[in-house]
């Protein structure tokens, strides 16, 4: 395991969770997806899931970064985003 | 320039999400900050300091530390406030009024950063008492917005306006803009 890499989510996480309680409610929800995409980023470079399972992360980060700045303009965008990465996740 | 370039300009600036890694010179940075000192200042107090982050360790650091800040910035200029001089010359309101400040500077910079091709994004979502901690700032000295400073990998599509006559009233509030 990468270890800077891993303070580096840890760093983000806490950031966040004291961000969240003065920045606007929608941004609990981005830093939270943003998250599982750093979460799954790290699984895969440090070999933690299998080939299959990296292919699977890979789709899930690239929907979500492609989608998660809708959040500040585009609602229903951000939580058709959401939906979509639940039922990935769910049919896998 | 002429009014139509200006409003052009204006209209031209984006907040950039993804960066190539390719540094900003120093000289670059430093013309913001110029275009930053020449802002509008409540009183002309000018409590205000400008930090140039390119060193990448400390870099790291910071982005680590600030959720808002997206798509791996080469360069950051960090806007803080001297809340020493804002309290001691602008009074109650000084510590106010030195926010709008940094606001305006903040504009100035991301003005002359978009008439120069380079891309910006101004954030406020990060971790303050880390972040003044990260740079070593006095403690009469806070990080109020970053703007994170470099070249485009993908410019953004614009967002949405509101239309003028949906936000502006004339003389008093019934004054309707007409469309």
């Amino acid at each position: 395991m990468n270890n800077k890499e891993f303070y580096k989510v840890l760093a983000y996480l806490v950031s966040s969770a004291r961000g969240c309680l003065d920045e606007p409610p929608v941004y609990g929800s981005l830093r939270m997806i943003d998250s599982v995409r750093m979460l799954a980023k790290l699984f895969k470079e440090n070999r933690l899931v299998d080939e299959q399972d990296a292919l699977l992360l890979d789709k899930i980060g690239y929907i979500i970064e492609e989608n998660k700045f809708s959040c500040m303009d585009n609602e229903e965008g951000f939580i058709q985003m959401l939906d979509d990465v639940v039922d990935i996740l769910v049919e896998d | 320039m002429d009014s139509g370039s200006a409003l052009n300009l204006i209209k031209n600036r984006r907040s950039v999400r993804v960066f190539d890694n390719k540094k900003v010179n120093i000289e670059e940075l430093i013309d913001l900050i110029e275009a930053a000192i020449w802002a509008p200042s409540g009183s002309n107090i000018q409590a205000w300091f400008y930090g140039i982050v390119d060193e990448e360790d400390i870099l790291e650091k910071i982005k680590s530390f600030s959720p808002g800040l997206f798509g791996d910035p080469p360069n950051l200029i960090i806007l803080c406030t001297d809340n020493k001089t804002a309290f001691k010359k602008g009074g109650k309101m000084g510590k106010e009024v030195v926010i709008y400040d940094i606001a305006m500077a903040a504009e100035n910079i991301l003005l002359l950063a978009t008439a120069k091709n380079l891309a910006t994004c101004c954030v406020k979502s990060f971790n303050k008492r880390a972040v003044n901690k990260i740079l070593k700032l006095p403690e009469y000295v806070s990080a109020e917005l970053i703007i994170a400073v470099g070249f485009a990998q993908r410019i953004p599509v614009a967002p949405k306006r509101k239309q003028l006559n949906q936000i502006t009233f004339i003389n008093e509030w019934e004054g309707k803009l007409n469309e």
